[in-house]
């Protein structure tokens, strides 16, 4: 094989330059690992400092801008600081666990990336199910968070552990559930088949209430307002990290951020394309730009969601999930399986030919698309009532206490 | 790449067996039961591990999903509710003496259904006896290593 493109054929060249082949193998796959999870842990560092200049502008502010050009130097800046921190492990901790929780949050983080594909050629591992992978990877991140509560040996710590507990694992369903509806339109659960399904039409055009149900519990798994009662920095206790100091608390904040933004990555993988975009067939290196692009796109949506909103009491939290996203992801999962056989059976599907041409995806486009503003309505009407509902019983409890004026009665009259 | 006699499968293999066989000792010996709870996640994901080199992914993915992400979590999680449980001041409770007249008889039923080739030692085989519940699995086993 040529020794050109060094990224896809490294092992061959190290072949060619005298290696032993099983030792060239073993080098390249090392060399992958080591570049898929070094990359999103450097562009956290980056991320840091996008994420408090955004947070600033919001805020009518102006963000760090001391230390370097724009203040760009101020990660590294807090990185040493970090470092020089006193590294404090309270008496009657449990070590080992202790220490082990922030390693653990970081890793469930650091993992989902290796599915990720980063153009046509660049994937770290393609997974037949690279989906599902991901939501068991993800779920490991609870069990660091009551590892984290628990082993402080703090009572407020365990309580936040208790708190970010259930709204993990309660937004855990929708986000599972609004993740079926595009692996039933790619008839795929690996992530390079569910963007080369998108190579005619974006899922998010196809299932947007999937898209926004995907969002909203991706926002939440990362702990970010109006769902922040993780930390509530403003009002509780920092929860479960309290008695993390220096570089563990800092882990911590790392994963979190890098949370963000991987899922700003995953909704560009499943539902706006991923690394398709002009020119990536002539150059595939072009399709990481492409998926950043998008990636950055949805993370600074979701920034502005997170500056803008105030935050949720925790039974509004859990009733918002429960009462509201899981029947909604439920509906939605009914109505798009049906739909999607519908459309199969009249034949309204593009061919395996010309399932990539744009034009030909638009009609079963529509039909899904009609079908999401249908449970979005449907979703509308059920609020509307029992918005009415409690509206009415709330003057009926003040009409019992003062007598009825006539003006009111013409009102209620007319309504 | 192979390490002499060993291919990386093998040496993966026995990764995981440590890590099931450490973990369930773990498990039984700890007197603090998260930190039990933690063994047993551990051992699980060896389980995990066992399924990938079984070339099932999809199993390995949903044993993650179901016994660590949602089995081990609500066993700590009903631990720590219980906090006076959290540090047990024995090993065993007063019904070891029951537990053990169930599994002495069990294990050793089982050790004599066990193939041969498994076996160090192998005592005299038990001729017929009526198949326990518990047999079962070592029965269908044993049917796939004749001798």
């Amino acid at each position: 094989m040529e020794c050109q493109n060094i990224i896809n054929t490294f092992a061959p060249c190290l072949v060619q330059a005298g290696w032993d082949p099983d030792l060239a193998q073993f080098a390249s796959i090392f060399m992958g690992v080591l570049l898929v999870a070094t990359f999103p842990l450097l562009t956290t560092v980056a991320l840091i400092w996008v994420e408090r200049k955004i947070a600033a502008r919001i805020q009518d502010r102006l963000g760090p801008n001391r230390v370097g050009p724009f203040g760009l130097l101020q990660p590294i800046a807090d990185v040493i600081k970090l470092i020089g921190k006193e590294d404090i492990t309270p008496a009657g901790a449990d070590k080992w666990i202790y220490n082990a929780s922030p390693v653990i949050m970081t890793m469930s983080v650091l993992l989902i990336w290796a599915v990720i594909p980063f153009s046509p050629i660049h994937v770290g591992v393609d997974l037949e199910i690279g989906v599902l992978y991901f939501i068991a990877v993800a779920s490991i991140g609870t069990l660091a968070v009551i590892m984290a509560g628990w082993s402080s040996n703090n009572k407020y710590a365990l309580l936040g552990a208790f708190r970010v507990v259930a709204q993990l694992i309660s937004y855990e369903i929708p986000l599972a559930l609004s993740l079926v509806v595009p692996v039933l339109l790619a008839g795929t659960m690996s992530m390079v088949g569910l963007v080369e399904a998108q190579a005619g039409m974006w899922f998010l055009f196809m299932a947007p209430v999937s898209a926004v149900l995907f969002f909203i519990s991706a926002q939440a798994e990362t702990g970010r307002a109006p769902f922040d009662l993780i930390e509530a920095e403003s009002e509780l206790v920092a929860g479960y990290n309290i008695e993390y100091s220096g570089m563990k608390f800092a882990i911590f904040f790392a994963g979190e951020f890098m949370h963000v933004f991987t899922n700003g990555m995953l909704m560009a993988v499943l539902f706006t394309g991923g690394y398709h975009g002009p020119f990536v067939q002539q150059i595939p290196l072009l399709g990481l730009v492409w998926l950043i692009l998008k990636a950055s796109v949805w993370y600074f949506i979701s920034l502005w969601v997170r500056n803008s909103l105030p935050r949720l009491r925790i039974d509004q939290l859990m009733s918002f999930n429960w009462m509201l996203l899981v029947p909604l992801s439920i509906v939605n999962l009914l109505v798009m399986a049906f739909l999607l056989r519908v459309v199969q059976e009249l034949g309204i599907a593009p061919s395996a030919a010309d399932a990539n041409d744009f034009v030909a995806n638009v009609p079963q486009t529509l039909v899904f698309f009609l079908g999401n503003v249908a449970v979005f309505a449907g979703l509308m009407a059920v609020i509307r009532s029992q918005g009415r509902r409690e509206r009415l019983a709330e003057e009926a409890d003040d009409d019992a206490e003062a007598p009825l004026l006539p003006a009111d009665a013409v009102a209620r009259a007319s309504e | 790449m192979t390490f002499g006699n060993l291919t990386p499968e093998a040496i993966a293999f026995g990764f995981f067996t440590i890590l099931i066989l450490g973990g369930a000792i773990g498990v039984v010996t700890n007197r603090n039961l998260v930190r039990a709870a933690m063994w047993l996640m551990a051992s699980l994901f060896g389980v995990a591990g066992y399924f990938v080199l079984l070339s099932a992914p999809f199993l390995a993915a949903v044993q993650i999903l179901v016994y660590i992400g949602a089995i081990g979590i609500l066993i700590t999680f009903a631990v720590m509710l219980t906090r006076s449980m959290t540090h047990m001041p024995e090993p065993n409770n007063r019904q070891w003496w029951a537990a053990g007249a169930v599994a002495g008889p069990t294990g050793r039923r089982l050790a004599a259904k066990t193939p041969t080739s498994c076996r160090r030692r192998s005592p005299k085989p038990v001729k017929s006896s009526p198949p326990l519940p518990v047999e079962l699995p070592s029965v269908s086993l044993s049917s796939n290593h004749p001798g």
